[in-house]
């Protein structure tokens, strides 16, 4: 190494300097602090739990992702309709002719009371049925009982009642129906069929 | 110029500056020593996780080689094993020479340090077990954590009554930016362990803390030792006085600020608002950079300033030149354009759009690469090899291996960062174009990165091969001062025999 370099003046060598920090550099560091106040206001949501990106502020979360009230039980069950009917019935509600019966415009699903409903959900149904004056029965529903909840069910029949695209329009479902029927036909292992249905009063 | 790191003229200060280099000769080798050895163990297991990315066959038989597994345990054998015990020491000694004053307790900083290295061991044993903790930057388990904590507390007390001790009582930029990452890595280190591993806090707020101290221990701890050593090469290795020490002050106060705050994903899934504070920290951020490079670039550029009392004038070469002039020198300047090349993109990688744009590509890792390796790592090495031959009290056994190491390990990180920002950035624009071209699913754009991914496996080869040639001169020139120092007892302890024989 070069020895020059190792006698190198120390600190106490050097001459004391009066630099200072310069102004303007004081002055950018409030302009950039005044831009990020502005753009905390606008972006950050102002420390709500409830606003994440993309959204800005709660006013965007609540535009954008309506919720609240029923309204939520027919989201949700949205959702529960995506995730384990559609297969069967299709996304539009129409079944698939001679196998899957329709929901949209049927006539079980809008019966005023819901009773028969909840129990094809929870317990299946099997066997020889007329739906909107067609034949079914080659195929078999499987129960729900045991992977959906209470809230599941009553969200899911409700979604499927409220649906105005599918022409259907009844009153919605709620988790205390659902759990009044499960504890009734709790002992039950075989999938309902639809005369036994008949005899049933829709609102036991 | 005279040989790398030759140590032929070192009067620095008479007697003093020996004596105290002597002060530290047992924490720094027991820092230094262990430190180089796990050096060049994390690039080997760098290397394997480098190369499972293009043949993940490799070495998959085993359920401590995998991945998962091998990434960690090497990043934490460099971070835990490699860069702290490096800076530590390293800010041991420039307190110790800056302070004119011998370090304060060395036996107790050396079972520091070692008890710091049993640390890692368990850590890393812990890592290849699987009991990590999952948190990248701190995977080690627990029980290591609490073994780093007394190793630290040790080293780190005894550096700080060093400083104390000093008897030039004034304290410089260099003295500054030290001190300051020795108090913040213990601070966020144990923050980070208490909240997300001792009592691990709940949901969201795991992520964040867990970026917070990413950000504050890969960015600012990192930028705090390596700008420490950049200015002590300025000012006293170059011997160029800072053009405005004030405002480099002012940078440390505006980073510790405002980077303390950055380092979360613009589209973090986090409430917007913790987001939107790091995006306005990480713009705000330029004040400090701005204030860095108006002491740096004008310090560097300047010539000799003409000797006052009427002294010759030998040379009129710029800062830079000077600087430049040794290997360790140079290594410590190619950390520096490193680290302000990194800063300026960490800046534009600040604005949610970019960030959003380069996000989970390897445009990051290289960023990251960037700050750990070609500006932390490079600086380290530079302070290795200005300070252990002093500290040995004799030259490099072999010093043209200094400088094929500063040569291996700059194209080797060049290898690896250049292809992997660029293959990156191709990556990032191939997500963005997702709409249009359905067909690009994450595998094909993933895979459309390999041939980076095999070249920055060569540069990791570079960095293993100049690792190894590290700890080979730096462990042989302890032994050879070890064995120097023992012959001189030896012959000491015969003479006072044979004089107490002749006497009678
Ligand atoms: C495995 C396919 C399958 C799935 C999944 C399925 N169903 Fe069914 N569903 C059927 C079949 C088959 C029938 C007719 C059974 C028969 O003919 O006896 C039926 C009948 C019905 C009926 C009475 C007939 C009608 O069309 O009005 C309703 C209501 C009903 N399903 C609702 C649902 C709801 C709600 C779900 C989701 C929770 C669901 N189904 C999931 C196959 C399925």
């Amino acid at each position: 190494m070069d020895p020059s370099l190792l006698n190198a003046p120390e600190a106490d060598e050097m001459e004391p300097k009066k630099d200072v920090v310069p102004v303007w550099l004081i002055v950018l560091m409030v302009m950039l602090l005044y831009w990020g106040a502005v753009y905390f206001d606008r972006q950050g949501g102002w420390f709500s739990p409830q606003v994440y990106a993309p959204y800005r502020n709660l006013e965007e979360v609540r535009a954008y992702q309506p919720g609240g009230g029923a309204g939520d039980l027919f989201e949700l069950g949205r959702s529960v309709y995506g995730q384990t009917c559609v297969a069967c019935h299709q996304a539009n509600g129409l079944g698939v002719a001679g196998q899957f019966p329709p929901l949209a415009d049927s006539e079980w699903v809008n019966e005023p009371e819901p009773g028969r409903l909840i129990r094809i959900v929870l317990a299946g149904l099997q066997g020889p049925m007329t739906v909107k004056g067609q034949q079914y029965g080659a195929a078999t529903m499987t129960p729900f009982a045991p992977i959906l909840s209470d809230q599941q069910i009553a969200a899911v029949l409700t979604y499927v009642r409220q649906n105005a695209d599918w022409g259907n329009k009844a009153p919605a479902v709620t988790p205390e129906q659902v759990a009044a029927v499960r504890e009734k036909i709790a002992n039950r292992s075989q999938p309902f069929t639809a005369p036994e249905l008949l005899s049933i009063s829709p609102a036991e | 110029m005279n040989a790398p790191g030759s140590t032929k003229a070192t009067p620095l200060h008479g007697i003093a500056s020996d004596a105290i280099d002597a002060s530290c000769r047992m924490p720094l080798f027991v820092l230094f020593g262990v430190a180089a050895l796990w050096l060049a163990a994390s690039s080997v297991f760098g290397l394997i996780a480098s190369i499972k990315f293009h043949s993940p066959t490799f070495l998959s038989e085993a359920g401590w080689l995998t991945y998962g597994r091998v990434y960690p345990a090497a990043k934490s054998m460099f971070l835990y094993g490699f860069a702290l015990p490096a800076a530590l020491g390293t800010t041991l000694w420039i307190f110790a020479r800056i302070g004119k004053v011998g370090a304060a307790q060395p036996f107790f900083i050396a079972a520091g340090g070692a008890l710091w290295n049993l640390g890692v061991l368990a850590g890393v044993i812990g890592i290849f077990a699987g009991h990590s903790t999952g948190f990248e930057n701190m995977e080690m388990p627990r029980y290591a954590a609490v073994l780093l904590f007394f190793g630290f507390l040790l080293i780190g007390i005894w550096t700080l009554v060093t400083l104390h001790e000093r008897r030039d009582r004034r304290l410089g930029v260099t003295q500054w930016f030290l001190l300051a990452a020795l108090f913040w890595f213990p601070w966020i280190y144990s923050t980070a362990q208490l909240l997300l591993v001792v009592w691990p806090a709940r949901g969201t707020a795991q992520a964040v803390i867990h970026w917070w101290f990413s950000a504050n221990f890969t960015v600012l701890w990192c930028g705090l030792a390596g700008l420490g050593v950049v200015f002590y090469f300025i000012e006293h290795v170059a011997g160029r006085p800072l053009h405005n020490s004030p405002l480099a002050v002012f940078a440390l106060w505006t980073s510790l600020l405002f980077v303390s705050w950055t380092g979360i994903p613009a589209g973090a899934p986090v409430p917007a608002w913790i987001p939107t504070l790091s995006t306005i920290a990480g713009v705000v951020s330029v004040v400090p950079l701005i204030a860095l490079a108006m002491v740096l670039v004008p310090t560097l550029r300047a010539t000799d300033v003409p000797p006052s009392a009427g002294g010759e004038i030998t040379s009129h070469r710029s800062a830079w030149c000077r600087l430049t002039s040794t290997v360790p020198g140079r290594l410590v300047a190619s950390g520096l354009v490193a680290f302000l090349v990194a800063w300026v993109v960490q800046l534009i990688c600040a604005i949610p759009s970019v960030n959003g744009f380069v996000q989970f590509t390897w445009f990051t890792y290289a960023l990251s690469q960037l700050n750990l390796y070609a500006f932390l790592a490079l600086t380290l090495f530079g302070a290795i090899y200005l300070i252990a031959p002093r500290v040995a009290g004799m030259d490099w056994p072999w010093p043209k291996v200094v400088r094929l190491h500063f040569w291996l390990a700059v194209i080797g990180i060049a290898l690896i960062v250049l292809p992997l920002a660029a293959g990156g950035l191709l990556q990032a624009s191939k997500f963005a174009s997702k709409a249009s071209h359905p067909e690009l699913s994450f595998v094909t754009v993933a895979n459309g990165t390999l041939h980076f991914l095999r070249i920055s496996s060569i540069g990791e080869v570079l960095l293993l091969l100049g690792h190894v040639l590290l700890a080979g001169n730096l462990l042989t020139l302890m032994a050879r001062c070890a064995r120097a120092r023992l012959a001189a007892a030896y012959e000491s302890a015969v003479a006072e025999v044979r004089t107490a024989e002749v006497k009678p």
